[in-house]
């Protein structure tokens, strides 16, 4: 019997092990995923590798394919730190009542809501099927009014405007082009779009570079030509837009600017960002309400400002435009914008239950339980129901018991949609990946819903593994 | 003390004005006046736990371990402790592997060849002829070379001595006590991402050539004090000291004796047309000239000359990173080599449609090089034939030829040798005793694996260059 043959049975029996210890609801089908863009192997000596992830079983090693190599490599799961994995495009349709469950370890999970009563909660994922958490871990529960994208991918250059900078700026100018799913700017370059940007949005997107970064984005404008600062009053008309400006290199921070014809420049607040010096990639998030004047800056999921206009909401238009100022290679990819519900703050628990409602209303009482898309609540008075659609958030109240341990975690993983997911890891295939987590016990996820596997060091785990 | 120090601040900050915006701290200065050598107040920089050797591919990526073999049939096998077994690889996508020990080679140069496919080797011309050159090789001994394929020899300077090469690690090398994480020795580099001082005594008496590659991420500012009486703190010593930005280098004279202790040269632009984060600089100080002199990828970027004569009482080299925040400053291939005489090793040569010769005085004639004999250049002037005493000539550089544009499989690798040189060749086989390959100039070749120190795959593979930051303000710009 050759190596071949016994691999191929020592994969039958490991598919057998694995599908009787699935969890007993009917697993969710998955097809493997088809990226056109390598993963990311990032070892724990700073070794880094693309190719692409086969397997992983942690007791033993990880699979990984390689372009050079004509057979798979496996190394030694204790080496590896962390598996990238490109975002995969998102074509499940929302869930009923699709919400996001924060637990109380800093980890969350999107998700139909199905069900609460006293013990758990019962989440319907695209993922992993039907996840029963308890509400011990629950911490809250925001419900997500996700309206079709009203941008979603970069897919080419048409529909864009390019233009060249009217700014006396050093070197040559250029244009940005188009590789798979990014856009890249080497030198002085500016592409616009009328994005239809609605009233109250989410705007997402990711950046690499190389060199220095020296972006400047406007946001809300009906100019798809750049517009030169210091001559914008001999320049052409223009409606009012936001710019937004990242920079490592002069200033070494974040900037928004309120851009408007015959009006003095003035920034609303830096950001003092020393640690975008050392990176070179960002995940870019900003969430615009026109009616607050608001604007909130994430980056890499972590709130680093918030903007408040005092003149009021300065954009006039609706679409955006990229100038790459001289510095380095920029790639630009992920854009996303959705309509966003224009909560900037996530509720925070209380010692009782709470219903927060779309008006902005808070009611705290008891959650008996909620089934049909409707909460059986209990506030002081009477019980009531209420349906789940006039509510924005749930928040639990704080349990005496102490939430699940999450020391033996092995992996946080992180979700192509935002959050994160702490658990033991116990195999990992294309189709699928077998976890175990300390909330909710063993699951079968598809992998498609992760871009990042973080292998928790000893020391993270000795912590009890990270927050947030 | 601290007076020197605030001074020494004023005095960086008008050399750097880019890093006036930095946030730059006061006290990662450290200058003193006069000061003897004081190695104790540095630190032997720390040379971190061996990886092995390393293997870049062309996408980036980047592992550690060990080449096992290595044949144009099987690939390579490379050993990574972090793999369950060996891995054999092709080399469609390997640009590199620098191998982490490469042993010296014996060498006593008295010239330097450029060959039209970007190969280079130290040796020693024998002769020259219409359409070959005897040359001296430390790999083969004597041997033809077809005319056609050498671009340029340069006669190397009297005494000239290779004094250091690497680094291969951090031996010898101190880390100034007052940041002693602000450089640290990876992969053959030296890494710094905070103001500090690196340094090292080379015994530098005679003239000098000063070779290194540079590298950064961002604005910075890097101190070069060359002759250096310290090589732990910044001195107000007899020497002098080199500021390089990404866009200029300027150059000043320290010397406590004197009532004003600093002598400004003046700056000049760095020849960096492409923008590029990544160049090759080369310093040569010239005693006997009174000059020193700095190239950036082989172009002059500019010559001063101290009407005092030449003034330096150290020996050693010391690097002090003066970037802002976030500045990270990378140095590696670091080549430094002392001579004799009036004139400097020519670190480029020329494309030209004639031969041209230059000569010790700078001076230059271009015609037809007849040959070598007797230590004479024959050079051909119309119908003039002049003989001109080798000793005279610093370089020639042969009239290109035209030369189909060779195909490049991807077992066409170049060696990059210790002490300088490189050539490349046909992979046959690598194993634990042998290289063996066959090149297009000198035939059938072989080295021991120890005598490479870098092996370059996909020679034809265009690098990517990353273009770095203008100096222009937000003023000058878009938006």
């Amino acid at each position: 019997m050759n190596k071949q043959i016994l691999s191929s049975l020592a994969g039958l029996a490991l598919a057998a092990a694995l599908a009787s210890s699935a969890p007993a609801q009917p697993p969710p089908k998955f097809s493997p995923a088809t990226h056109p863009a390598p993963d990311t192997l990032l070892f724990r000596n700073g070794d880094l590798l693309y190719g692409r992830l086969l397997a992983i079983d942690p007791a033993n090693a990880v699979q990984w394919r390689h372009p050079d190599a004509a057979q798979p490599i496996e190394f030694k799961p204790d080496s590896i730190a962390q598996i990238d994995f490109p975002a995969p495009k998102n074509s499940t349709a929302p869930p009923n009542n699709a919400c996001r469950l924060l637990l109380a370890n800093g980890d969350s999970l999107e998700g139909g809501l199905v069900s609460c009563d006293r013990e758990a909660v019962a989440l319907q994922t695209w993922y992993a099927g039907r996840l029963s958490i308890p509400r011990a871990s629950c911490q809250s529960l925001v419900f997500i009014r996700r309206s079709p994208a009203v941008f979603d991918e970069i897919t080419g250059l048409d529909g864009w405007t390019q233009a060249v900078s009217a700014a006396p700026a050093p070197g040559e100018s250029g244009q940005w082009t188009y590789r798979d799913g990014a856009f890249y700017a080497g030198k002085t370059a500016s592409i616009a779009r009328d994005l239809k940007l609605p009233d109250a949005a989410e705007i997402q997107f990711d950046l690499a570079w190389k060199g220095a970064l020296n972006l400047a984005v406007a946001l809300y404008t009906d100019s798809l030509r750049p517009i030169y600062l210091l001559n914008k009053e001999q320049g052409p008309d223009f409606g009012g837009f936001y710019s937004l400006r990242l920079d490592n290199a002069s200033y070494r921070n974040i900037d928004l600017w309120p851009i408007k014809k015959k009006e003095s420049l003035h920034g609303l607040g830096q950001v003092p960002f020393p640690s975008l010096n050392n990176k070179d990639r960002l995940h870019v998030a900003l969430r615009v309400s026109k009616a607050q004047h608001k604007i909130a800056l994430s980056l890499d999921d972590t709130l680093v400002k918030e903007w408040d206009d005092p003149q009021g909401f300065a954009g006039e238009g609706t679409g955006m435009r990229f100038v790459q100022n001289p510095g380095g290679v920029i790639k630009l990819s992920h854009l996303r914008i959705t309509h966003w519900d224009g909560i900037f703050e996530e509720p925070a628990a209380d010692s009782a239950d709470a219903c927060w409602f779309e008006n902005g209303q808070k009611t705290a009482g008891a959650i008996q339980s909620i089934s049909n898309g409707k909460i059986a609540f209990r506030p002081p008075n009477r019980p009531v129901e209420i349906p789940l659609a006039e509510l924005k958030a749930i928040t639990f109240a704080r349990r005496q018991t102490s939430p699940p341990q999450t020391e033996a975690a092995t992996v946080r993983a992180t979700f192509a949609q935002g959050g994160a997911l702490t658990f033991i890891l116990e195999t990992w295939r294309p189709d699928g990946m077998i976890i175990r987590s300390a909330d909710f016990g063993q699951a079968r996820i598809n992998p498609a819903a992760f871009t990042r596997l973080q292998f928790l060091s000893p020391e993270k785990k000795a912590a009890g593994g990270p927050k947030g | 003390m601290r007076g020197n120090a605030a001074l020494v601040l004023l005095f960086v900050c008008l050399v750097f004005p880019a890093v006036l915006t930095a946030q730059i701290q006061p006290d990662g200065l450290f200058i003193s006046r006069g000061a003897p050598l004081i190695q104790s107040a540095g630190q032997p920089l720390a040379t971190p736990a061996e990886q092995g050797d390393l293997l870049q591919f062309v996408d980036g990526s980047v592992m550690h371990g060990g080449l096992k073999r290595m044949d144009a049939a099987s690939g390579l096998r490379w050993e990574n402790p972090a793999a369950k077994n060996p891995i054999d690889l092709q080399p469609g996508h390997i640009d590199s592997i620098r191998f982490a020990r490469a042993a010296s080679v014996t060498l006593a140069p008295t010239s330097h060849l450029r060959f039209v496919n970007g190969d280079d080797l130290f040796g020693s011309v024998t002769s020259l002829h219409d359409d070959h050159l005897g040359f001296s090789t430390w790999f083969g001994g004597s041997l033809t070379i077809p005319r056609a394929s050498v671009q340029s020899i340069t006669f190397l300077s009297s005494n000239y001595t290779l004094l250091y090469d690497g680094p291969s690690d951090a031996s010898g090398w101190i880390i100034g006590g007052h940041n002693p994480d602000s450089w640290t020795f990876r992969d053959g580099s030296f890494i710094s991402g905070s103001p500090g001082t690196l340094g090292r005594g080379f015994n530098l008496s005679g003239s000098s050539t000063i070779e290194f590659n540079l590298a950064w991420n961002d604005i910075f500012g890097l101190m070069v004090n060359i002759y250096s009486d310290a090589v732990d703190h910044l001195d107000y010593g007899n020497s002098y000291l080199l500021g390089f930005t990404r866009d200029e280098v300027n150059l000043r004279h320290l010397d406590s004796n004197r009532q004003f202790p600093l002598r400004n040269f003046g700056s000049a632009p760095l020849p960096n047309p492409a923008a590029k984060n990544k160049i090759h600089v080369i310093i040569q100080s010239n005693k006997e000239e009174g000059t020193v002199a700095v190239f950036v990828d082989n172009v002059l970027a500019k010559r001063w000359k101290d009407q005092n004569g030449f003034s330096a009482t150290g020996g050693g080299l010391l690097f002090q990173q003066v970037g802002g925040a976030g500045a990270v400053v990378k140095l590696s291939n670091f080549k430094i080599s002392q001579w004799q005489g009036r004139f400097e090793p020519e670190t480029s040569a020329v494309m030209t449609n004639v031969d041209v010769i230059r000569f010790i005085n700078h001076d230059q004639a271009a015609g037809k090089i007849a040959g070598i004999n007797d230590g004479n250049v024959t050079l051909a002037l119309g119908e003039t034939l002049l003989q001109i005493p080798l000793q005279r000539v610093t370089q020639i550089n042969f009239a290109a030829t035209p030369v189909a544009a060779a195909t490049r499989g991807p077992w066409e690798v170049r060696a990059c040798f210790p002490r300088g040189g490189s050539l490349s060749f046909q992979l046959i086989k690598w194993s634990d005793e042998e290289v063996s390959g066959q090149s297009a100039i000198f035939g059938s070749l072989a080295f021991q694996p120890g005598q490479i120190r870098q092996l370059e795959f996909n020679l034809g593979h265009a690098q990517a260059v990353a273009p770095v930051v203008s100096d222009k303000e937000f003023e000058g710009l878009d938006e």
